[in-house]
């Protein structure tokens, strides 16, 4: 398997719209995500992105890359250390960490929009390198 | 409501029968254009990892409001084929107490209704109540 030194993930802007759906698809409605005046009221300060739809684009990227069948027997470990707000534009890029000739990992991180760290993402996939 | 007084560590909070249907597909597509294609035979990874919210959402119907997931780990088992029934479990692995913070941990297991096992993800919130 070839093993980039970074996958691009596409950028993209969360926006209201994409917060609703993605509470219809889990039945999540957590005020925090989808209520202006709750989360006025935490020290979010404002609707903030779910955790579990910033990692779609990653699980996309890395299924593109390196096939679905890659990803049987990975394991992730996520971090959400900031909150993005909604309607944040979102840049995320994967750096690959270290690759042997049983497994691969790459290190994703989605950035806040502000040059912090949003999201830590360590991918380590049971498929090797070179 | 479901108070971080009552979960317990270890605890098996129950399992749901997850139906995959036709409106569910259509709308992560309009979410993620092009995803359902690209995953040709089987489900996107992204569309079971929110499948399993919905469990975990289902399961745990009475959460206080304003809960913070701030971690998660996944292990990814077989890929799963469009049209596959599905089920998950959730249990409590722990819960803490840390000054006025109430920790929680989750563990939440995707398989099918004949017994392939798809999934594993551990959740770690900030409970509000």
């Amino acid at each position: 398997m070839t093993v980039p030194p970074s996958l691009a993930v596409p950028a993209r802007r969360i926006s209201a719209q994409d917060i609703e759906s993605y509470a219809s698809l889990t039945g999540d409605y957590n005020p925090l995500h989808l209520d202006a005046e709750f989360a006025a009221r935490t020290r979010f300060g404002q609707p903030i992105v779910y955790g579990t739809l910033l990692l779609a684009p990653i699980w996309e990227t890395l299924a593109r890359e390196f096939g679905g069948a890659a990803l049987e027997g990975a394991r992730a470990a996520v971090e959400f250390k900031r909150p993005i707000k909604v309607g944040s534009l979102l840049h995320m890029e994967g750096v690959l960490v270290e690759s042997d000739s049983e497994s691969t990992t790459y290190r994703f991180v989605v950035n806040d929009g502000h040059g912090g760290v949003a999201v830590d993402v360590n991918v380590i996939l049971a498929v090797g390198g070179p | 409501m479901i108070t971080f007084d009552q979960l317990k560590a270890g605890q098996v909070l129950g399992e749901v029968i997850l139906p995959v249907e036709a409106d569910f597909l259509r709308a992560w597509a309009a979410l993620f254009p092009g995803s359902l294609e690209a995953a040709g035979e089987h489900l996107p990874f992204g569309l079971v990892a929110a499948l399993m919210m919905r469990g975990y959402i289902k399961i745990l119907a009475e959460r206080p409001s304003g809960n913070v997931h701030v971690e998660q780990g996944f292990f990814w088992g077989a890929r799963v084929a469009k049209g596959t029934h599905l089920v998950v479990r959730l249990s409590c692995l722990r819960k803490e107490l840390k000054g006025d913070r109430r920790w929680v941990w989750f563990a939440n297991q995707l398989d099918s209704t004949e017994g392939v096992f798809h999934a594993r993800s551990t959740m770690k919130f900030l409970w509000a109540a």
